[in-house]
């Protein structure tokens, strides 16, 4: 059957939406350009580039961010107006991208994910289609776009439709209308929709009636090209229905209304459905007449023509006419697009339950329907060629057969679509109940994981800890940590289906990031005899980013990598890339290891929930299986991707790219120079008591270039070594009595050029002037007010700093 | 430091007054957010820990309830202290009149630097001792 006006009609969702209504000059520019997408889309291309520059720096960043996303949705139509998917899908994903850095706004949000949604439609991708479309409903249905939503529902019921699921078809084309249906063009569509699912489901006066609404709406518009396909929908319903009459009336309103003009085009399918309509009627020469002339104006005429129907009814007529050997040709010819039709439509389904949910068993059911499916045809298959290979003599017997066996597939693809359906209807149920399931799950384990994290914590947290003892507490806190990763992990995975995972980004410190993660697997890699090698030579310092997620991409593909591999070693390195025709930066964050590998037919299913490459391997090597899928969605939030080149038995490379924004410059170790003020200073303070951090590092925000804690003498000693410490303050307490302890620590700043002040509580007289005989020159002591404190800690930065000297 | 955990959970209890204890601070608990409610009326707290979900009145409400008195305990510091990890939690809260918000599993360092910025934050001249 033919469905013509949806993919027209639905590539496109302009609108008379909110942005419309606020009059500033470049609201009324982007409406002017969104209105020429239809009619010109190379003038909206050009358009949306003067749109992007419509702002300035006076705007605030939310404003900004609006004029560019707008140009940038109105671009990325364009683009696909144009036929140029893969362009408009990166200017909606850097438009995206750009919008979670700043109040978003779901209206255009949503508009822009619907278009990602027609972009996935048109490269194939089902499961991306689906989802993005219902996000994008939920998003317009925040920003009241109705008109939107209808879209999006009209999207979701084709993706059913093409998978044979006609019925949950029905429903979306329903709310689509129920939702709005100011839009004559959107409800004609929705009207014809309807129509075509209930022809497939042979309701045909079900069908003529929708059809006629959509006649009414077309026949109101004057729109010539449309009438005609809706009057040619109904004939080949009233034909199937045995109404001749208003077929044929309704066959000849639509070859009046496609004489010249634009609906000439589709002349072809006319005389498909007059040779069916014939045929019905027996009247087998005008019907061998017709078919002719749909083969004949098919050549050079639009593509989207149902041949495999033209041959099917060419079939019927040559066998009723006896012409076997031509009855044969058009036999063979349906049967190889009837393949390709079922393969569409069993793929689509799949895909449509994969986007739901990917529990294997759901996969095994849909795998057997399939097998099924080829059984049956591998079957009619064989039987055709043995045909082909018998002497004319048996032909029309064998012909027979054929009929049958088309009747039969026939009735076998509308089984398994039946089954396939009450399948949707369970996965939808249970889809719901996971995700209150999960939300609920997540949140009872960290209740008692509270208890387990808590006192781990409190316990390590104490000084005079047996060295064993602490080992095996540590690794129990180890433990606590991993499996708040994996309720963690789940509860995202919930959150990516219910679309409420948010992106936030800030400045970030993107090497100590790497360096951090290098640290944690270090022990891991060791306990594995495999070794850890980094580059981060070319590694961008600061960063705007969503460090939270960065770094759970980071270490779940580290913890991958050391999990998969048995000997040899992981690499990380990470450098940035430019492209110097968008001016933009890309970041590279790449893990090779060199481990079991991948086969080549599975590198995508990786990336799916819950799988692994096989079940085996899952149980050898644990984990819940979400993690890459977690890290490719969250890339792809962040506006970039995650990526994998694998090659069986010698190892895999996972590549994260994401935009690169840096943050503000900094200075580097090897051409630091030594702080001349407090302000300018990296400090390091050793206080053992957490609250006493906690009030110090609020009261010292802001105040030093940077600050971080230590709770040990000899921590702040390794963190000298490193060079990159201005000036160390140390509270008394961890400093205890000991007066060499504390010059060991005053000559080690000195050596590093590091400032020293000593925090004390009333010190008594005779042991301060120790502590300054062994070299400790700046006291100050406590109870002090913090300004006091940072204006006596300011007032060596007049002085030179301390050299080694033992006043002794 | 007074400190008050209003927690309808033992254990819960336990393992924020552990914590407290390494950093030598002691804190008083409320098993439920009314008697939580009747002791900031009869002391004087600095800090006001609240779990979100407890039998009885939640740990919003109780925020409201506080934020709605006429003295100056009206202006307490409260810190949240939830499991759950909807996605506006930490919204919802500060809507309401929290200050901060931390989640279960709770990170001692992260409670602490909590508590550290109130007490910067409400008194700049604060004596270090």
């Amino acid at each position: 059957m033919i469905r013509l006006l949806a993919a027209l009609l639905l590539a496109f969702c302009g609108g008379a939406s909110a942005y419309a209504a606020k009059v500033d000059p470049f609201a009324q520019r982007a409406a002017a350009a969104r209105d020429e997408i239809m009619r010109d889309p190379a003038r909206a291309l050009a358009d949306s580039d003067a749109l992007r520059r419509m702002t300035s720096s006076h705007d605030s960043l939310e404003r900004r961010t609006h004029v560019e996303a707008t140009a940038d949705w109105i671009r990325a139509e364009a683009l696909i107006s144009l036929n140029r998917p893969q362009e408009a899908l990166k200017v909606i994903q850097s438009a995206l991208a750009a919008m979670d850095r700043s109040d978003p706004e779901p209206g255009l949000r949503g508009e822009l994910i619907l278009a990602r949604g027609g972009v996935a439609n048109l490269t194939g991708g089902v499961e991306d289609a689906l989802r993005d479309n219902q996000e994008a409903f939920r998003l317009l249905g925040r920003g009241g776009n109705a008109r939107g939503q209808a879209i999006a529902l009209q999207n979701i019921g084709a993706i059913y439709a093409d998978a044979g699921d006609y019925n949950n078809a029905l429903k979306y084309f329903g709310q689509s209308i129920d939702i709005y249906s100011a839009d004559p063009k959107l409800l004609l569509s929705a009207y014809n929709n309807q129509g075509n699912s209930l022809f497939e489901l042979k309701r045909y006066a079900d069908a003529t009636a929708a059809f006629s609404r959509a006649l009414v709406i077309a026949q109101k518009t004057n729109n010539a090209l449309q009438q005609a396909r809706i009057q040619r929908n109904i004939a080949a319903t009233q034909a199937e229905a045995g109404n001749f009459v208003p077929a044929e009336a309704a066959l000849a309103d639509a070859f009046r209304l496609s004489t010249g003009g634009p609906a000439a085009s589709s002349r072809a399918a006319l005389y498909g459905v007059a040779a069916r309509l014939a045929l019905r009627q027996h009247q087998l020469d005008r019907a061998a007449n017709m078919i002719d002339r749909a083969f004949s104006s098919a050549v050079g005429a639009e593509a989207n023509l149902p041949m495999r129907d033209f041959h099917q009814t060419a079939y019927e007529i040559f066998r009723e006419r006896g012409e076997a050997k031509k009855a044969l040709d058009h036999l063979e010819a349906f049967q190889k697009l009837d393949d390709q039709a079922r393969a569409l439509a069993a793929s689509t389904s799949a895909a449509l339950m994969n986007a739901r949910f990917n529990f294997t068993n759901q996969e095994l059911r849909i795998n057997n329907l399939r097998n099924e499916q080829a059984v049956a045809s591998a079957r009619f298959r064989n039987r055709m060629q043995l045909a082909l290979l018998s002497a004319t003599a048996v032909i029309s017997t064998l012909l027979l057969i054929g009929f049958l066996s088309i009747r039969r597939s026939r009735n076998q693809v509308r089984d398994a679509n039946a089954s396939l359906l009450t399948t949707n209807v369970a996965l939808e149920k249970a889809l719901a109940a996971k995700t209150e399931f999960l939300a609920t799950t997540s949140h009872e384990i960290r209740t008692p994981l509270n208890g387990i994290l808590g006192m781990t914590q409190v316990i390590l947290a104490g000084r005079q800890l047996d060295p064993t003892l602490r080992g095996r507490i540590e690794l129990v806190q180890g433990a606590g940590e991993t499996m708040k990763a994996l309720v963690d992990d789940i509860l995202d995975v919930a959150k990516m289906e219910t679309g409420e995972l948010r992106i936030q980004t800030a400045e970030m410190d993107l090497k100590r990031l790497l360096e951090d993660a290098v640290t944690v697997w270090t022990g891991q890699a060791e306990t594995k005899r495999i070794g850890i090698e980094f580059d981060l030579e070319q590694c961008p310092g600061k960063i705007i980013a969503d460090e939270v997620r960065l770094r759970q991409i980071i270490f779940n593909l580290m913890s991958n990598a050391i999990k998969f591999t048995d000997r040899g070693q992981v690499r990380l390195a990470c450098f940035s890339e430019a492209d110097e025709e968008s001016e933009s930066e890309t970041l590279v964050i790449r893990v090779a290891d060199s481990g079991i590998g991948i086969p080549q037919d599975r590198v995508e299913e990786i990336f799916e929930s819950f799988r692994q490459v096989d079940g085996g391997v899952t149980r050898r090597h644990g984990g819940t299986g979400l993690g890459l899928a977690i890290c490719r969605n969250l890339a792809r939030a962040m506006g970039g991707d995650v990526t994998v080149v694998s090659t069986l038995g010698a190892g895999s490379t996972f590549t994260l790219t994401l935009p690169l924004e840096r943050g503000t410059a900094e200075v580097g170790p090897a051409d630091r120079v030594a702080a001349t003020s407090l302000g300018a200073a990296n400090l390091l303070m050793i206080e053992p008591n957490p609250l006493g951090q906690g009030i110090m590092r609020a009261l010292l925000a802001g105040e030093c270039a940077s600050v971080q804690f230590v709770t040990e003498v000899g921590q702040a000693l390794d963190a000298l070594k490193t060079g990159a410490i201005d000036h160390v303050l140390a509270e008394g307490s961890a400093l205890g009595l000991d007066p060499a302890g504390a010059g060991a620590l005053a000559a080690a700043c000195a050596d590093a050029k590091a400032r020293f002040t000593l925090l004390w509580r009333e010190p008594a007289p005779d042991l301060l002037s120790q502590f300054v005989k062994e070299g400790v020159t700046h006291v100050v002591s406590k109870p002090i007010s913090a300004p006091d404190l940072l204006s006596e800690m300011n007032k060596v930065y007049g002085e030179p700093i301390a050299s080694r000297n033992i006043a002794a | 430091m007074n400190i008050l955990f209003v927690e309808d959970d033992a254990m819960n209890r336990r393992v924020v007054r552990d914590m407290l204890t390494v950093a030598g601070a002691t804190m008083d608990e409320a098993h439920d957010a009314e008697s939580g409610l009747q002791m900031i009326d009869e002391r004087q707290y600095d800090i006001v820990l609240m779990d979100l979900r407890m039998p009885g009145m939640d740990g919003l409400t109780a925020i409201k309830h506080i934020r709605a008195r006429t003295d100056e305990k009206a202006s307490v510091p409260v810190i949240v202290v939830t499991a759950d990890t909807a996605l506006d939690i930490c919204r919802d809260c500060i809507d309401q009149g929290a200050d901060e918000v931390i989640l279960k599993p709770v990170a001692m360092n992260k409670l602490f630097d909590a508590i550290g910025r109130l007490i910067a934050r409400g008194n700049s001249r604060m004596m270090l001792n």
